[in-house]
């Protein structure tokens, strides 16, 4: 037991103590009143006795009350406290922040994360502390989050199983979103079992957070009965400058080379400068200088503006794949920001197979494209390349009015002959249609007038749920995409050249052009979005892809060669950085690298711990992590003051008669 | 405000003060009743309990030689030729005694209770001479007992309004008791008749020893209990706060704080103390009155004490 404020409980007690002691020893002032006889008042009254001191305070019980009462209030004035005692055998649930942001290292040296699960394990044992004050009947439970919560340690009692749990929390690169864990932390303090009626269907549990205050996701929540108490871990003042993001282009007159952008943003009130290295596959091969401004404070909003800056590289030579780091050179707080990475694809051409009756107008048109390869071919002879067993090495197919019999596993074109897919179904002709509209944005359509466009006949065709109408007639729709085994295909309704008036405007080869390009480079690095931790990693590779591997940026190896290669996922992704798919072609031998770039959320760059958080109306203030947490006494001394002088004045009201 | 149980009326200097002209003019139409029947000194207006010689008929007896042959009923010698005397109701006088406690608690109240007894004695000894009765009275306390004796006629009004303007109570704890007063009364009364006791019966050693004594004497006793208004509720008549009580007999004090409990208490003890006197009384054959010093005299004359049948 620890006291906060004793010597002024003791002076307090010096002072009124004896003036009470004094105050009963004093007589009662009292005016004297001559009356005919005191007969009758003798027998009435009871009060005041005898005036001798030493036998007033001889049995008076009302002194004794009046002084335990007294102690008890000095003893409040002195704030008892116990160190380590329990929750009182409630539920507790402890919150783990491990999102980015905790890799922030201000805390003596350590990361916030590792603060957050000292201060945790510390938590764990105050609460299981046993002895007198340690609460018996304490259960505790533990979750982490980031971009999703999970729970580590259902509600137990054991501290042993709690510490291990604990110890394997790891941290994530993800944004800090706590809707999750409140939600699980409801779900678990809910009582399921209706038998046990005498426990309440929801026990609100008190939930301990241990964060450094960054989550993104406070607006709108609100706490239903819980208890929260915010441990703050981190400093407000962190020192930290990020790379926002990086991209890549090739330039269309010089695909062998690439041309490097990165966006800059400075986190500290004041100007920064910093030396931006980029490096090609591991390798240095230039570094700036550059001045980034200070951030500033959202007047409205109140958030912090970080100081931007855009950089652009001068273009390099690179006719092969590449993976393109852009690094801060720069010490600071928070160093999982500092550098961002993406893939580079080498500069490709396509190989295109045409399979069609011989019709001058689409092959002329498909040898007018800039190919690798095309390889003209009649159905026979595609249909012998597939009952051979060979799957080709053609980047697209365009069927023209012909149809495979079996769908093939290459991103295909099917001119005006439905396709041996359960993704579309077709039950009809159509004639005479015009076009009713287009998905004007979608890439197989770009600078395509489709307005012009007469169709003369077409099937009438429902597609699937996975396929998108691109092109609407009067009487259905004239043109659909498809997903099939992880392959997407574009399919004409209408033939082309022999149902519609298409041939004789330019928009045929333009379409042609739009589609083969979208369905060869789709999937490509330079086109694809970079993906954020949380989301799953998706990789369409090759049919003939075996022994895959997955590495992430921890080094962590993960064999996923089990699953289909036209579509291997893995996730959600936890860290930030580059994960690399190793597999083997099985027709050829090689070995391929597939590389995933993962952005580590920009929100998580601004890592100054808060003060507070936000729930609802409610806001709850930080206390420091890994301080010592007490319980107060005062409250219960100040009850018994209170119950003692209740007594006090019954036995007085019962002496003087009043009851 | 006038300082609790101090009288704010002058002490009563002159006869007049203490019996009003248009009170006497009432109470000579008042007698003292009695409930028993006294053998009279005299001749008076009041049946005896002898034979005598008034107009009302009592009795027949044969005559015997000696008689008065006046009072021969020579009616019924004609009839029976036998010789009868007729016997008439004899009417003596009445020994009507008057006491007043004159201890140190009488001299208290607003009115004071012991001017209110002077007051009191005065109309009903002027009752007793008015109707030729013998009237005694006598003061008591601690001291002893202090007496008027025989007094008849209304022409002895003047000597006993004087008596009682010179009556003065006791100053503190006068040593006897109650008791012993009431014996001396008991042993110095002459004759058996009417004894009215005029006092506050507050007495710390009791009062049940005292009215033993009267009793045994065979006078129809009436105990008149006078009690000042700061008696019977003190609350009401300025009794407030932290207070020492201090007896005006010295019998110790006494410190209360003055509560709603604490009064509810006293008249709870006051009522029981009233209570205890009525049955002492009862028991003994005695009459009992409790009288407030704050009503009217005719009222308790004309009014009560006729309802109770003391007067007529």
């Amino acid at each position: 037991m620890m006291w906060l404020t004793p010597w002024t409980g003791f002076i307090l007690a010096a002072c009124t103590v004896p003036l009470l002691l004094l105050l009963y020893f004093l007589k009662l002032r009292r005016s004297t009143q001559v009356v005919s006889s005191t007969l009758l008042w003798l027998s009435s009254t009871e009060d005041l006795r005898a005036n001798a001191p030493f036998q007033r305070l001889r049995r008076n019980i009302l002194l004794l009350l009046q002084l335990l009462a007294l102690l008890m209030l000095i003893l409040a004035v002195m704030q008892p406290r116990i160190e380590g005692a329990g929750g009182g055998g409630g539920r507790t649930i402890l919150l783990i922040d491990r999102s980015a942001s905790m890799q922030v290292r201000d805390v003596d040296g350590d990361t916030r994360f590792e603060a957050a699960l000292e201060a945790a394990s510390a938590e764990i044992d105050r609460l299981h502390a046993g002895g007198l004050f340690g609460g018996g009947n304490e259960e505790t439970m533990i979750i982490s989050f980031s971009e999703t919560a999970e729970i580590v340690q259902p509600f137990t009692g054991s501290r042993q199983q709690l510490q291990d749990a604990l110890a394997g929390i790891s941290l994530s690169h993800g944004r800090s979103r706590i809707e999750d864990a409140l939600n699980l932390a409801r779900v678990y303090s809910t009582n399921p079992n209706p038998e046990l009626v005498d426990r309440p269907i929801a026990e609100a549990a008190s939930l301990v957070l241990f964060s450094d205050g960054r989550i993104q996701d406070l607006e709108g929540l609100v706490l239903r009965g819980e208890s929260l108490v915010f441990q703050r871990v981190g400093s407000g003042d962190v020192d930290n400058i990020s790379v926002a993001h990086v991209a890549a282009e090739r330039p269309y007159d010089r695909p062998a080379f690439v041309e490097v952008f990165a966006g800059l943003a400075n986190w500290n009130p004041s100007v920064v400068v910093a030396d931006v290295q980029l490096s090609i596959d591991g390798i240095a091969r230039r570094v700036e200088e550059v001045e980034l401004p200070a951030a500033t404070r959202d007047p409205v909003a109140g958030g912090l503006v970080p100081g931007r800056r855009n950089l652009t590289f001068t273009p390099f030579q690179q006719d092969r794949d590449a993976v393109i780091e852009v690094a801060l050179l720069r010490e600071d707080a928070l160093a999982v920001d500092d550098a961002a990475s993406m893939v580079v694809p080498p500069p490709r051409q396509l190989r295109v197979g045409l399979v069609t009756p011989n019709r001058r107008l689409v092959r002329r048109i498909m040898a007018g494209l800039s190919l690798q390869r095309l390889d003209v071919m009649t159905p026979e002879a595609y249909e012998a390349v597939t009952d051979a067993g060979q799957v080709g090495d053609w980047d697209v197919l365009v069927f023209d009015a012909v149809a495979p019999r079996t769908m093939p596993s290459i991103p295909s074109v099917f001119l005006g002959r439905t396709p041996p897919t359960d993704q579309v179904r077709a039950y009809g002709e159509a004639e005479g249609q015009v076009i009713l509209g287009g998905s004007g944005d979608h890439p197989v359509l770009r600078y395509v007038d489709v307005d012009p466009i007469y169709v003369d006949r077409a099937r009438q065709v429902q597609g699937s749920e996975n396929a998108e109408v691109v092109l609407q007639g009067s009487s259905g729709p004239l043109m659909l995409t498809f997903v099939h085994e992880g392959r997407e295909h574009v399919f004409t309704t209408f033939d082309p050249i022999a149902d519609s008036n298409w041939p004789y405007q330019r928009g045929l080869g333009v379409f042609l052009f739009n589609t083969v390009e979208y369905l060869g480079h789709h999937g490509d690095a330079l086109t694809r979005t970079q993906l954020s931790p949380g989301a799953a990693l998706v990789a369409h590779l090759p049919a003939d892809a075996t022994d895959l591997v997955l590495t992430t940026p921890s080094g962590e190896v993960f064999d996923l060669s089990q699953q289909d290669p036209a579509r291997v996922s893995w996730g959600p992704v936890e860290l930030s950085g580059l994960h690399e798919l190793r597999y083997t072609r099985s027709g050829t031998g090689e070995e391929f690298n597939w590389y995933e770039s993962v952005r580590l959320p920009q929100v998580e760059s601004d890592a100054a711990a808060a003060q507070e958080v936000v729930l609802g109306m409610q806001r709850i203030e930080s206390t420091d992590a890994g301080a010592v947490r007490y319980r107060p006494l005062w409250p219960w001394a100040i009850g018994m003051c209170l119950v003692i002088l209740l007594i006090e004045w019954w036995i007085y009201n019962r002496k003087i008669g009043s009851w | 405000m006038s300082r609790f149980g101090t009288s704010t009326e002058p002490t009563p200097t002159r006869i007049d003060q203490l019996l009003g002209g248009g009170l006497m003019s009432k109470l000579e139409r008042l007698d003292i009743v009695s409930r028993k029947i006294f053998s009279g000194k005299i001749h008076g207006e009041r049946r005896s309990r002898r034979r005598g010689t008034s107009v009302d008929f009592a009795d027949y007896r044969p005559y015997s030689p000696g008689d008065d042959l006046r009072f021969v009923d020579w009616n019924i010698y004609a009839r029976l030729d036998a010789l009868f005397l007729k016997l008439f109701l004899e009417e003596e006088d009445l020994s009507l005694g008057i006491a007043i406690d004159t201890s140190a608690s009488m001299d208290w109240g607003n009115p004071n209770k012991l001017t209110y007894c002077r007051r009191l004695a005065m109309a009903l000894g002027y009752i007793g001479l008015v109707n030729h009765n013998r009237v005694s009275l006598h003061g008591f306390d601690g001291r002893g007992v202090d007496s008027l004796r025989t007094l008849r006629g209304k022409r002895r009004t003047r000597e006993m309004g004087s008596w009682l303007l010179d009556l003065e109570a006791a100053d503190g704890d006068a040593g006897g008791g109650f008791a012993e007063a009431m014996k001396t009364l008991a042993l110095s009364r002459r004759g058996r008749g009417v004894l009215i006791l005029l006092s506050d019966f507050m007495e710390p050693s009791g009062i049940e020893e005292g009215l033993r004594f009267l009793g045994g004497r065979g006078d129809e006793v009436i105990c008149l209990q006078v009690l000042a208004p700061e008696e019977v509720d003190p609350a009401a008549n300025g009794l407030s706060g932290d207070l020492r009580l201090r007896d005006v007999e010295g019998h110790g004090d006494v410190e209360i704080t003055v509560t709603p409990a604490l009064l509810r208490a006293y008249r709870q003890r006051l009522d029981e103390h009233c209570g205890r006197l009525r049955n002492n009384c009862a028991r003994r054959g005695m009459r009992h009155l409790a009288v407030h010093t704050s009503t009217d005299l005719e009222t308790v004359l004309v009014e009560s004490m006729r309802q109770r049948g003391l007067v007529r």
